[in-house]
C-alpha cells in the first residue's frame, strides 16, 4: 500500500479531515496532493502528523512489508543459543542471516564455543571491534555486539572504555533497563578478565559499581556473581563454593567459565 | 530524537559507512545531509534504505511513537510486579485513580489473597482478555496480574493450555519469557498455598525447563527455594536467603513461604 493510500485510510478511520491532518505541518493542498497522487511527503513531517493526531507511528506501519526481525528478539535469540552451547542455533541463525557483519559475530562465536578462538583469522578480528572513539552512542545493540566481542579487545584497551561505561551508569542518567542490563552483563564480563589477569584493583572497582545497579531481580545474576568474585578475592572459598553452587543449580554456570 | 540521528545510531549499530548504507537509494551526499540535519529525506526513499539493510521499520520508528507513553506506565507496573514491590503498587494506587481497579487485582495475586471487588468490577477487567491459544507478552501480563480474581479451577485450565501452547509463545524473547515467568511465580506461590504438591513439582521443572536468560535467572533460584523447602533443606534455605539478604531483595523474601 502506499504513503497516500495509507494516509487516507487512517485518516478516515479517525474521522478526520484533510486540514484536521495537515493542520500546521504542511498545507491543505500539499496533503491533498500526497493522498491523492502519492507525491512523496517528508519522514519529518509524516511523523509530526501522526503524533500530532494522535495516530500510532507503529500502527501506521504495522503491515509494512517488514523483512526486518525484531533486532532485539534476534539478539536474544542468539545471546541464549551461546550459553546453551547450541552450535546447531547458531549455524541455522547464521543462514537465515543476510547481514555480513552479523554472519561474521555468528564465526567468531562459533569459534569461541569450539575452542578455536586462536585460530580465528585477524582480518575477522580487526572488522569485528569498533573504533570505540568514533562512536556517537552507545546504544543498546552496540552494547549488545560488544558484549560479545569483547574477548577480541586488548585489555589495555578495555579499562578506559568499561569505565566510561560505568561513569554513564553513575552519572545518574536515566537508563533503562535493557541497556543497564547490558552493561551489567559487560561487566561481569570484564571482571572475569580482570580476575584472570590478577588485577585485584579493577575487579574491586567492578564489584563496587555492580553493587550500585538498582535491587531489582533482572539483575540478580550480576550481583550474584559479583558475590562470588568478591569472596574469592577474599580468599573466602567455602562462601565462594556455595554461591557458585547455587549458580550452577539455576543452570547459569556458563555465564562464569565461558571464556 | 530527529530522523537523521535515528538513521545514524542504527548505521553506527549496524557498522556500516554512510556510502554502504544508502547504497543505491539516494546519493551518498544527500544521505549525508541527511543525517547531519541538513536536508529532509522523503519517506519513500527512507524506507528503501531500511528495507535494503533489512532494519525492521518498526525498530526504526518506534523512538518516535508517541503512543509509548501509557506503555511506559504499564511498564512500570509490570516491573513492580516481577519484583513483588507491593509497597510502589499501593503508592501508584493512590497517585493513579484510572488504576485502582486493577491494582486492586494484582496486589491481591500478589498477597494470595483474594481481591476485593465487585462481581461487576471483576467482570470487567476479565471481560478485556482471556482467549485460550494465543499467549503473548500482553495475555502473559494479564493472567499473571490478575490470577487473583479467578478461582483455582479456571487457572489449572489456562495454565495447562500454556503447557500445551508453549511451543508458540516466543521464549527467546526477554519481555515474553519474562511474562511467562510471572505467570508460573504467581501459580507456584498459590499452589504451594493451597498444598497442591503436584502444580508445585509440576510448575518448578516448567520454570527449569525455560531458557538461561539472565533476566529469570532470579526466578530459577526461587524454583530451588521451594525445592529446599519441599525438601527441608534448610543449609540451602538459609544460604538462599542470606544471599537475598545481602543484595537488596528484601521485598521478594518477604513474599515466598517461611516453611
Amino acid at each position: 500500500m502506499k504513503i497516500g493510500e495509507r494516509l487516507h485510510r487512517v485518516r478516515n478511520l479517525h474521522g478526520l479531515t484533510q486540514e484536521q491532518m495537515a493542520a500546521g505541518i504542511i498545507s491543505k493542498s500539499q496533503y491533498w496532493r500526497i493522498e491523492k497522487e502519492s507525491n512523496a511527503i517528508r519522514a519529518s513531517s509524516l511523523i509530526k502528523i501522526l503524533n500530532q493526531n494522535k495516530i500510532s507511528v507503529l500502527k501506521f506501519f504495522k503491515d509494512v512489508d517488514d523483512s526486518g526481525i525484531k533486532r532485539r528478539e534476534l539478539q536474544d535469540l542468539i545471546t541464549n543459543a551461546y550459553f546453551a552451547r547450541d552450535h546447531k542455533k547458531l549455524e541455522k541463525i547464521k543462514k537465515q542471516s543476510t547481514n555480513l557483519q552479523m554472519k561474521r559475530l555468528i564465526d567468531w562465536l562459533l569459534a569461541e564455543l569450539k575452542g578455536e578462538s586462536q585460530d580465528f583469522p585477524d582480518e575477522d578480528k580487526r572488522k569485528l571491534r569498533y573504533n570505540v572513539w568514533q562512536v556517537e552512542r552507545w546504544n543498546d545493540d552496540i552494547l549488545w555486539f560488544f558484549f560479545h566481542t569483547l574477548y577480541l579487545y586488548k585489555y589495555s584497551n578495555l579499562e578506559g572504555i568499561i569505565n566510561a561505561l560505568i561513569s554513564k551508569f553513575t552519572k545518574n542518567e536515566k537508563i533503562e533497563d535493557r541497556q543497564l542490563q547490558l552493561i551489567a552483563s559487560i561487566a561481569v564480563r570484564y571482571l572475569n578478565i580482570c580476575y584472570k589477569q590478577n588485577n585485584r584493583y579493577e575487579a574491586k572497582k567492578v564489584i563496587r559499581f555492580l553493587r550500585k545497579i538498582p535491587d531489582k531481580i533482572e539483575f540478580g545474576l550480576a550481583k550474584m556473581i559479583a558475590d562470588y568474585y568478591e569472596a574469592l578475592l577474599n580468599k573466602k572459598k567455602v562462601d565462594a563454593e556455595e554461591i557458585l553452587d547455587l549458580i550452577k543449580a539455576c543452570g547459569y554456570e556458563n555465564y562464569l567459565s565461558l571464556n | 530524537m530527529t530522523i537523521g540521528e535515528q538513521l545514524r545510531e542504527i548505521r553506527d549499530s549496524l557498522n556500516l559507512t554512510q556510502t554502504q548504507m544508502c547504497a543505491g537509494a539516494v546519493t551518498e551526499s544527500f544521505y549525508s545531509r541527511v543525517e547531519n540535519g541538513k536536508s529532509e529525506i522523503n519517506i519513500d526513499d527512507l524506507l528503501a534504505i531500511l528495507k535494503q539493510n533489512h532494519v525492521s521499520v518498526r525498530d526504526f520508528f518506534s523512538v518516535f511513537d508517541q503512543s509509548m507513553q501509557r506503555k511506559i506506565q504499564y511498564h512500570c507496573i509490570r516491573s513492580a510486579i516481577n519484583n513483588r514491590n507491593v509497597a510502589w503498587l499501593k503508592k501508584e494506587q493512590k497517585d493513579e485513580p484510572i488504576f485502582k481497579t486493577e491494582l486492586t487485582a494484582v496486589i491481591a495475586t500478589l498477597t494470595n489473597k483474594k481481591a476485593d471487588l465487585s462481581d461487576d468490577a471483576q467482570r470487567k477487567i476479565k471481560s478485556n482478555f482471556g482467549r485460550l491459544g494465543k499467549w503473548d507478552e500482553t495475555a502473559l501480563w494479564n493472567l499473571a496480574s490478575f490470577m487473583s480474581l479467578y478461582d483455582t479451577s479456571e487457572i489449572k485450565i489456562l495454565i495447562t493450555d500454556i503447557y500445551e501452547n508453549k511451543n508458540s509463545i516466543s521464549l527467546n524473547d526477554s519481555l515474553t519469557l519474562v511474562a511467562l515467568v510471572n505467570v508460573m511465580m504467581s501459580y507456584l506461590g498459590r499452589s504451594y498455598q493451597e498444598n497442591d504438591l503436584g502444580s508445585v513439582l509440576q510448575t518448578i521443572q516448567f520454570i527449569k525447563e525455560l531458557p538461561t536468560n539472565p533476566v529469570i535467572m532470579f526466578h530459577k533460584l526461587v524454583t530451588i527455594y521451594y525445592q529446599a523447602l519441599i525438601n527441608h533443606d534448610q543449609k540451602r534455605l538459609d544460604l538462599i536467603t542470606k544471599v537475598l539478604q545481602k543484595n537488596g531483595y528484601d521485598n521478594y523474601l518477604a513474599w515466598l513461604p517461611q516453611r
